[in-house]
């Protein structure tokens, strides 16, 4: 069981030399990329919580940019989500995440790369406006129907085809997150209406054990988010794992 | 590599099966980093130029913003420099630019898109552009370059990918060979206080896929005059 949220005044755990260590901060969804590479892969590791609002000093000698997720391992550190699962998935090349034709893993990255650029500013500019402004929805609204449209193309239940794969678990942290962060203004996930592909594409997601498990209820996250960078914020105890 | 470049109205330049197409710019630090790779994994290519003000209908249908560089190859498309560089090692096995160690490639992806982007590559057209004035990026462009110097150092090697330039190298050079483009602002960043990054430009200055990609420095400085101001960009140029 991964332990409390460590804070300022915290020591570091000691590191035993072979081990794996992710640090992780549950409700992040940028750790949750390196969670799920970690857990879909069934990698052997272990998990040390960090307070993102207020850090352990020791953390900044881990990343200097002070953010999760970090991987250790005998004073190998690597940082940044996606590289963080670009090295899991080949320092552990069974189950591999990534697709397997060079020009597979292309469209993968570019599809990424548009969602990483293009999506995910516009998803946080929703989610700190509560759902609230118009425009900002309708541009989000046409950045899902890109990817609706990509999946479609594809005609997989995942992005990774018959299973979950890479590009899976680099936007599925942003696709949970829609309903607790009220993203698209009316407090619930993805239309099927508008997107049939995605909704399904959600429904299967929840039935991988190694993804739903890790799944926060939108409830808990807004009510973690509410409270978030305020002296109120609280870390642990919100759900069970 | 003088041939014009193609602006919208122009037809499009057939395709022949099989061939390696790069869309570039001559002067697009971006393609640059495809162009040294291809060179330096002796892939066979073809480059067509293209017009960045008036882009060509053909681009825009390859590319989403009609943003050089592209790359097409049997009906396949790719944009993205960094996609298409590693697209490019993972197809064409002549030569290994990527690192085979996983830790190793992490690392040098962490350098690429942390200190390389935020201190050096983003600053230098701020820079050039305030001729001077801008001390805030002046800053973080000196203190990028003495990071990149310590980290060349702990490396031990001739080139940060080691005795000869791997994919950090090429990625990084675009941007590094530009360092000095500010001296006549008065602002020399590499020279006698970072001794390793001196040495490692004229190495680099060396290298094969280099001076075959090297624009002559006098067109580059009146390119980079042209498009920091803004106005009357041009592309081609007597050689």
């Amino acid at each position: 069981m991964p332990g409390k949220h460590l804070t300022t005044g915290d020591d570091c755990p000691p590191l035993t030399e072979g081990t794996l260590r992710v640090y992780n901060m549950r409700f992040c969804p940028y750790a949750q990329r390196a969670m799920l590479a970690l857990k879909v892969k069934d990698i052997p590791h272990e998990e040390v919580r960090v307070n993102t609002w207020k850090k352990p000093k020791w953390f900044l000698d881990k990343n200097p940019n002070g953010l999760v997720p970090v991987l250790e391992s005998n004073d190998k550190i690597v940082y940044e989500s996606a590289i963080c699962v670009d090295y899991l998935d080949e320092l552990y090349p069974d189950n591999p995440l990534m697709a397997t034709d060079a020009y597979q893993r292309a469209q993968d990255r570019m599809l990424f790369n548009f969602f990483s650029s293009k999506v995910e500013s516009v998803f946080w500019k929703s989610a700190i406006a509560k759902g609230t402004n118009a425009e900002t929805i309708k541009d989000l609204s046409e950045k899902f129907d890109v990817l609706e449209a990509e999946l479609k193309n594809r005609n997989t239940p995942f992005f990774g085809g018959k299973k979950v794969g890479w590009l899976d678990i680099q936007i599925w942290p942003f696709f949970e997150r829609i309903e607790g962060l009220n993203v698209m203004g009316d407090g619930k996930s993805l239309s099927a209406d508008r997107y049939p592909t995605l909704a399904a594409w959600i429904a299967k997601i929840n039935e991988v054990p190694a993804i739903r498990d890790y799944i926060v209820p939108p409830d808990v996250l807004a009510k973690w988010i509410a409270k978030y960078r305020t002296e109120e914020s609280v870390f642990d105890g919100l759900v069970d794992n | 590599m003088s041939d014009k470049h193609l602006a919208k109205g122009a037809p499009f330049p057939p395709l022949r099966d099989g061939v390696v197409r790069l869309y570039s710019m001559r002067f697009c630090p971006y393609a640059e980093r495809c162009r040294l790779v291809l060179a330096a994994k002796g892939i066979e290519h073809e480059i067509v130029n293209c017009s960045l003000m008036e882009k060509a209908e053909w681009l825009l249908e390859r590319s989403p913003d009609g943003n050089v560089p592209v790359l097409e190859h049997n009906g396949k498309v790719l944009f993205e420099s960094l996609i298409i560089n590693d697209y490019l090692d993972e197809v064409f096995p002549a030569r290994s630019l990527n690192p085979k160690d996983p830790y190793q490639k992490a690392t040098d992806r962490i350098l690429l898109q942390g200190v390389f982007t935020n201190q050096v590559m983003d600053t230098l057209t701020p820079i050039r552009r305030s001729k001077g004035g801008d001390k805030e990026n002046a800053e973080k462009l000196s203190d990028g370059l003495a990071k990149l110097e310590t980290e060349l150092k702990k490396r031990g090697t001739k080139f940060f990918g080691g005795s000869q330039p791997a994919m950090v190298d090429y990625n990084m050079w675009p941007w590094i060979v530009k360092t000095d483009l500010m001296k006549h602002s008065g602002l020399t960043f590499i020279g006698d206080n970072l001794p390793l990054l001196k040495t490692y430009i004229e190495s680099m200055m060396l290298d094969e896929a280099v001076k075959a990609t090297q624009a002559p420095r006098d067109l580059i400085m009146r390119f980079t005059e042209l498009w920091d101001e803004g106005t009357a960009i041009q592309y081609d140029f007597e050689d």
